[in-house]
């Protein structure tokens, strides 16, 4: 799993993407000296997370914090890896920051079938996260991940 | 409460007790091998080993729970069996040999070169992937092998049977593995079970502080636990243990450990987290 971290500015809006995982030794993009009203962090493509990582992404969160104390935070392809960990670990998401868009994981139990859909954050989505059509053999796809941890986000 | 004695290979017993709800299970007054429960939360079952040195905690709504107290029995009355045969021991077999146990491990390696990590769990990923579903599940067995595999290379060698300091930080380069002393990875699975085992040459994992550490990240909160100093971050055996519905550590003082993860197979991982868990300690 290769990873990639990059950060660029774009006007008033900082832009982090970020693919492949986070580890111990992940080295997380740099911020220091810029400056930016809005801090938009991109996971398309970041799958996987493991406790070290955990422990270098609230460092590098708080970090950001400091740097950029005004800046709104957003998260937008927010992998269901990283929901896990912001159901369970506090602190792992700054207060205050947002999470536009998530991937949820399904699994279809008629045909083994195994997809991930991506979902805007918007009112009564609980609902349509639980279930969806399968793809393959038109059955019905199960949330493959903990309905409940996407509250928190 | 009913006490059973489980008759063990013809002549031996241990002392099954089954205790009903939550409540009895934080105080009762027996004591017992094998404690039989169902729907105790994590917090519980950890506690059934702290606070009253029960070591096999097995629930009725786990899976496969006749076998679990099987395996159970052999660790508690041939323990070198299930350190010499995890799998075959996991999986019910009588009489197991290493011909047996090869054939249960269906993929299995040993790590020689920390560098090479991230290919072992890519490897390992894509072998859950293609034998075992739900996708879930194949990134849970990483997840898991990552932090397990991470404490045999970068604890078991270095710390002392108190395990008083914690490894070095986590550097790859920094850290050799010995040709002799490499970790041993392996996999296996039955129709309702998907195993993930690794054995450390080592012997010095202190059991009581591994659950104690496990228990307070769920009494609290696992963001509370972190360790922002040298050595791992200390939540990784959180994350072992929150992952997979039975934890099976047996240690060889000495010589090694052998820490193995029981998950579901075919369920998705909403189930997977209503799964009770069970807990099997040789310490």
């Amino acid at each position: 799993m290769e990873s990639k971290f990059a950060a660029s500015l774009n006007g008033e809006n900082l832009v982090i993407t970020m693919t492949g995982e986070v580890t111990g030794q992940s080295q997380l993009p740099i911020i220091k000296g810029m400056k930016a009203r809005k801090l938009l962090i991109d996971l398309a493509g970041l799958k996987y997370i493991n406790s070290g990582g955990v422990r270098n992404w609230i460092l590098w969160m708080a970090q950001a914090k400091e740097i950029l104390p005004e800046a709104t935070f957003q998260f937008e392809n927010f992998p269901a890896a990283f929901v896990k960990q912001v159901a369970s670990i506090q602190g792992f998401l700054p207060p205050g920051s947002t999470v536009n868009s998530f991937f949820v994981p399904f699994f279809c139990p008629t045909c083994d079938h195994s997809c991930e859909k991506l979902f805007l954050k918007q009112k009564d989505l609980m609902r349509q996260i639980v279930s969806i059509p399968c793809t393959v053999c038109s059955g019905k796809m199960e949330i493959d991940a903990v309905p409940e941890h996407y509250l928190e986000l | 409460m009913p006490e059973i004695l489980y008759i063990y290979a013809m002549k031996q017993t241990v002392k099954l007790l089954e205790i009903p709800d939550v409540e009895t299970a934080e105080n009762f007054n027996s004591t017992a091998d094998i404690v039989i429960g169902d729907q105790f939360p994590a917090s519980t079952v950890l506690s059934l080993y702290t606070n009253r040195n029960v070591k096999h905690i097995i629930q009725k709504s786990n899976l496969c729970s006749e076998t679990e107290i099987k395996a159970a029995s052999t660790m508690l009355l041939a323990p070198q069996q299930f350190i010499d045969f995890p799998l075959s021991t996991i999986f019910g077999h009588e009489n197991p040999d290493q011909a047996l146990e090869n054939s249960l491990a269906q993929y299995s390696f040993y790590m020689s070169d920390v560098d090479q990590k991230t290919e072992y769990l890519d490897m390992l990923e894509d072998y859950v992937q293609q034998y075992a579903s739900p996708k879930s599940m194949s990134l849970d067995v990483r997840a898991v092998a990552d932090e397990v595999i991470t404490n045999s290379v970068f604890n078991a060698p270095f710390v002392d049977m108190e395990n008083s300091f914690s490894g070095p930080t986590r550097d790859k380069g920094k850290v050799m593995i010995d040709p002799n002393k490499k970790p041993y990875s392996f996999v296996g699975k039955d129709t309702q079970r998907f195993v993930f085992g690794c054995k450390d040459y080592y012997g010095r994992l202190n059991v009581r502080k591994l659950i104690a550490r496990i228990q307070l990240c769920y009494q609290n909160n696992p963001g509370q636990q972190i360790n922002y100093g040298p050595g791992g971050a200390g939540i990784g055996s959180f994350m072992i243990f929150d992952s997979c519905v039975s934890l099976y550590v047996a240690v060889d003082a000495n010589k090694s450990t052998t820490l193995c993860c029981v998950f579901p197979l075919n369920m998705a991982a909403r189930q997977r987290h209503l799964v009770p868990k069970n807990l099997h300690i040789y310490f």
